[in-house]
């Protein structure tokens, strides 16, 4: 694959889909009127624009490469070792976390910990979540998948990207990244699916690939090890502490909207995830010496016509924008109303809010870009520090909504530093008997939670939706 | 006031989603060969009516 492949018109194709989303963010900020729009898209979002924004947000490049690429290896495994756990495992989260969480009146994680607990705590998640939410990952593939399919600069086209993704989002807030994200999930999930029947055919369909690929491929786990299986299912649990599904609980416009759309998404999730680990097992098939995410690629630039080609990668990109531009936005009001305004400015009316955020989004767009291309050594410490914050918040966040028993600041902050303190530890020690810190974490977190929670006052919680 | 309570059209969309997941590991497992070809048409199809049902909604919000 390279850039001679490339054609005009698959330019014209991505021009066409870049301004789209320009346009979209421009057009739907004339509709807002204060920063509980521009946040919280008024807290009006439908069942249908909550399940576009909310399946469009938590598929990013890791979830659709990830797939691929642990298909390509493993085979069918990657659905049912990884994505049927994972999504089973997150119906509780829409029975009962959704609900709760649109019942409160904070609009961000760190506020309902600065409530549940006390102001160190809150500043604590405020700062892992901006770490969180540079999406550095993000951009390093999206540079990647240019440079393969285009030719030009990893930084110019991350750059690029990453500039398209902040015009669109500052300009309407919410509403804007929920708008995009409703045309992103129509892209991904249309196009990026339609190149499925094209190259199940071309395979020669399951008759074709079984005679290519090892038998293994078509074992439930794989061959994989069982603590890798492990891994895997916890790894499903990190969207109970994810702040862009936060944010999008509690824009929805009732709880009952919360709860049906997320179960929508897990429906929708199950078949995305198969036609994902079929184009892994069909690129094995057809391009059996290429790296995973390099044949996926390949086997879409080579199977559709100019245009469509171009079409594709947008959808991808689809895919990946969406992501960022949530998290942009969760980074900014992170920043500004959870960081700036409670330390420095407790007096900022909605338009300075407003002002801020967008300033923000363009600091932490631009601190990405800087990171992600230019200092490669800070790179894996923000990733690090972003990862910390799933094995320190989860434990505080759920318990702290869900846990009828005694609660104390000591129990959040003492989870919260414990879970901190193992995933460094582990880390340090280079994970001991080859289990990933957050097997660790997590547990210890917990024991820390309950510790805590038995010196201090009781705390006197008012979270019940009821009550609000 | 938003309730915290579970329906029957809730613990549906719980059936499903576990009927789901056990069909496709089954058609995977056992090899159907039209998984490659239905399942992208079923999701294409939905996708397409939460779209336009979420623009109408833009719209009909923010009149």
């Amino acid at each position: 694959m390279n850039e001679a492949q490339w054609h005009a018109l698959d330019w014209m194709a991505v021009f066409l889909y870049l301004g789209t989303m320009v346009f979209v963010g421009w057009f739907v900020s004339r509709k807002i009127r204060n920063s509980e729009d521009y946040l919280m898209a008024g807290r009006s979002l439908s069942y249908p624009m909550v399940v576009a924004t909310v399946m469009a947000t938590w598929y990013g490049s890791g979830a659709v490469f990830g797939t691929a690429e642990l298909a390509f290896s493993a085979g069918i495994a990657a659905f049912v070792v990884w994505c049927v756990p994972a999504h089973l495992g997150r119906i509780p989260l829409a029975l009962w976390v959704a609900p709760r969480v649109r019942g409160v009146k904070e609009t961000t994680i760190p506020s309902l910990l600065g409530r549940l607990y006390a102001r160190p705590v809150a500043v604590l998640g405020a700062i892992l979540i901006v770490c969180y939410s540079s999406r550095l990952m993000d951009i390093v593939s999206v540079g990647i998948m240019g440079n393969t399919v285009t030719g030009l600069p990893n930084a110019l086209v991350g750059s690029c990207i990453v500039g398209v993704v902040i015009l669109y989002s500052m300009f309407g807030g919410l509403w804007s990244v929920v708008m995009t994200d409703v045309l992103q999930f129509f892209l991904m999930t249309t196009i990026t699916l339609l190149l499925l029947p094209l190259v199940w055919t071309q395979a020669g369909g399951f008759p074709g690939i079984s005679a290519v690929i090892p038998a293994s491929h078509f074992t439930p786990t794989g061959g994989l090890p069982l603590s890798q299986l492990l891994v895997f299912f916890l790894l499903g649990f990190q969207v109970y502490a994810d702040p862009a599904a936060y944010q999008r609980f509690g824009a929805s416009n009732t709880a009952k909207t919360a709860k049906r759309a997320y179960l929508t998404c897990l429906l929708i999730w199950l078949a995305f995830d198969t036609t994902m680990t079929l184009l892994g097992i069909s690129a094995r098939a057809i391009y059996p010496d290429l790296q995973g995410s390099k044949a996926f690629l390949t086997l879409a630039i080579n199977t559709l016509p100019p245009f469509l080609t171009g079409l594709w990668v947008c959808s991808i990109l689809a895919v990946i924008m969406s992501t960022m531009s949530s998290f942009f936005l969760v980074g900014a009001t992170t920043l500004t109303c959870d960081l700036y305004k409670p330390l420095f400015k407790p007096d900022m009316n909605s338009n300075e809010q407003i002002r801020f955020t967008r300033l923000f989004m363009i600091l932490i767009g631009c601190a990405g870009c800087l990171l992600a291309f230019r200092f490669s050594a800070v790179l894996d410490a923000v990733i690090f520090l972003g990862g910390l914050y799933l094995a320190s918040a989860f434990v505080p966040v759920i318990g702290g909504l869900f846990w009828k028993a005694r609660l104390t600041v000591a129990g959040g902050f003492l989870s919260m530093l414990g879970g901190m303190g193992t995933t460094f530890i582990w880390q340090f020690l280079h994970n001991p008997f080859g289990i990933k810190p957050m097997l660790v974490a997590l547990p210890v977190s917990f024991i820390l939670f309950l510790i805590g929670n038995q010196f201090g006052d009781n705390i006197v919680r008012s979270t019940d939706p009821e009550v609000q | 006031m938003d309730r915290n309570t579970n329906t029957s059209t809730d613990y549906i969309f719980v059936v499903c989603i576990i009927a789901e997941a056990a069909l496709i590991t089954a058609l995977l497992l056992n090899k159907v060969n039209m998984i490659g070809y239905v399942l992208p048409l079923i999701v294409a199809v939905a996708a397409v009516t939460i779209t336009f049902r979420a623009i109408r909604d833009f719209f009909r919000i923010n009149r």
